[in-house]
């Protein structure tokens, strides 16, 4: 039998039959004393809610996210030649072997990227560009954090572009990786809600001069990309939206 | 529907916040979350060919993280000296003391975090994550009932937690 206070809880989950749930809205109506208690609880769950979202912001290394786009997979219709885990079994003594878990393929494993780092940005765009609440990971309001923050870690120090000239408004910032390097991911939003979004990576070119922008098309997004200095960029957006040449441009100069 | 491995890595990549949370419910150590992330992220890579991609990654991701940790228990258990531990005992195995326990010894939990495992598990699973109690139950391999008499465990302690902070701060 459950107590009528496990039931609260239920109910408010939504894991009540709809009998059930109106016996407990009945009760709500005429006992101040139940209807208190939900309310606790559901203090209860909103203070656990924002707990469980900040701990979502906590930083993941990004040593294993490098180490994820670098490790090997099998391939997925071989054939396997002894049983998944003897096979998992094997992998894990790799690790222990390697010591530190983190890092035990760093520097040692051949990449399996072999598409370009604008199309990789492509695979990240179309996945985040759908998101609303988790578009980015650190917010706009936090913009000189994310220039020190993703400037650092990518290794070429940047200054956000304002961009509103083109309806754009800067939403915040992102870590991504790409061919095993670090990407800064800056996102903007225009007034219909389309994001676009311009990534660096650092680069050893060195290019010097007025850069040479080059505009290309992949999975339904077209990119404006340009080397400079010490990074590589590329401005990201849906096909045929917005004029990503003059914003490749304007961004080209502030950055 | 086919994936390649480079979309399958950039899932499992777009996860790791949320694969950190739940590793975090189960190991409630920040170290010993970044170990098991990265163990299952290594596993993962390596039984791919086991995941349906018509099915939703971070439940096959959930599964495959707490599987490691019940099996680190496991070995944690047997190194000092309990001897072998059945895979159902594992599941249900302790840090410290029963969730009973803890919610009979008053304890004050302000937060989540100082909640016993056993709690904040189905607790983040269902308010954070938004699983039925049903897909609770079946991925910590726990009854329905359970599952639902922890989470009001659970809230009734943040809430007994909450009224000792107001008569602290009054």
């Amino acid at each position: 039998m459950i107590d009528f206070s496990e039931k609260l809880s239920a109910y408010l989950d939504g894991e009540l039959d709809d009998t059930a749930a109106k016996d407990v809205e009945a009760r709500l109506a005429a006992d101040p004393a139940a209807q208190a208690e939900l309310d606790n609880l559901m203090q209860a769950d909103a203070l656990a809610q924002e707990e469980l979202e900040a701990q979502l912001k906590e930083p993941v290394a990004f040593s294993l996210a490098q180490q994820i786009m670098a490790s090997p997979m099998p391939d997925r219709q071989a054939p396997r030649a002894r049983p998944i885990w003897g096979s998992l079994a094997a992998s894990l003594v790799v690790f222990a072997l390697g010591g530190i878990g983190g890092y035990a393929f760093k520097g040692q494993a051949p990449a399996v990227q072999t598409k370009g780092w604008i199309a990789q940005v492509a695979d990240y765009h179309a996945v985040y560009a759908g998101q609303n609440r988790h578009l980015v990971e650190v917010g706009a309001d936090e913009a000189d954090h994310i220039e020190a923050w993703l400037g650092n870690t990518i290794g070429a120090s940047f200054t956000i572009p304002d961009l509103s000239g083109f309806g754009l408004t800067f939403q915040g910032g992102r870590l991504l990786v790409a061919n095993a390097k670090p990407v800064a991911q800056l996102m903007y939003r225009d007034e219909n809600g389309a994001i676009v979004a311009l990534c660096l990576q650092s680069s050893t070119k060195n290019a010097e001069g007025p850069p040479t922008l080059k505009e290309q098309a992949i999975n339904g997004f077209d990119f404006v990309s340009w080397s400079a200095e010490d990074a590589d960029y590329v401005v990201i957006g849906p096909n045929g939206h917005i004029d990503l040449r003059a914003i490749a441009t304007t961004a080209a100069l502030e950055i | 529907m086919e994936m390649t491995p480079d979309q399958f890595k950039t899932d499992v990549i777009n996860l790791l916040p949320r694969l950190r949370r739940f590793a975090l419910s189960l190991t409630r150590s920040g170290p010993d979350a970044d170990d098991l992330l990265q163990d299952a992220c290594m596993a993962a890579l390596q039984k791919w060919q086991q995941y349906d991609p018509s099915q939703p990654l971070d439940r096959w991701m959930f599964r495959v993280v707490r599987n490691l940790w019940i099996s680190e228990l496991r070995k944690r258990k047997v190194r000092h000296g309990e001897g072998q531990v059945d895979a159902e005992e594992t599941a249900e195995l302790r840090v410290a003391g029963t969730p009973d326990d803890t919610f009979t010894a008053k304890q004050v939990c302000r937060k989540v975090a100082d909640l016993h495992a056993d709690l904040s598990q189905p607790l983040m699973l269902v308010c954070a994550e938004g699983y039925s109690y049903r897909e609770t139950s079946d991925l910590l391999g726990i009854p329905i009932g359970t599952v639902m008499s922890r989470i009001h465990r659970a809230r009734k302690l943040l809430v007994s937690g909450l009224a000792v902070g107001e008569s602290a701060s009054k």
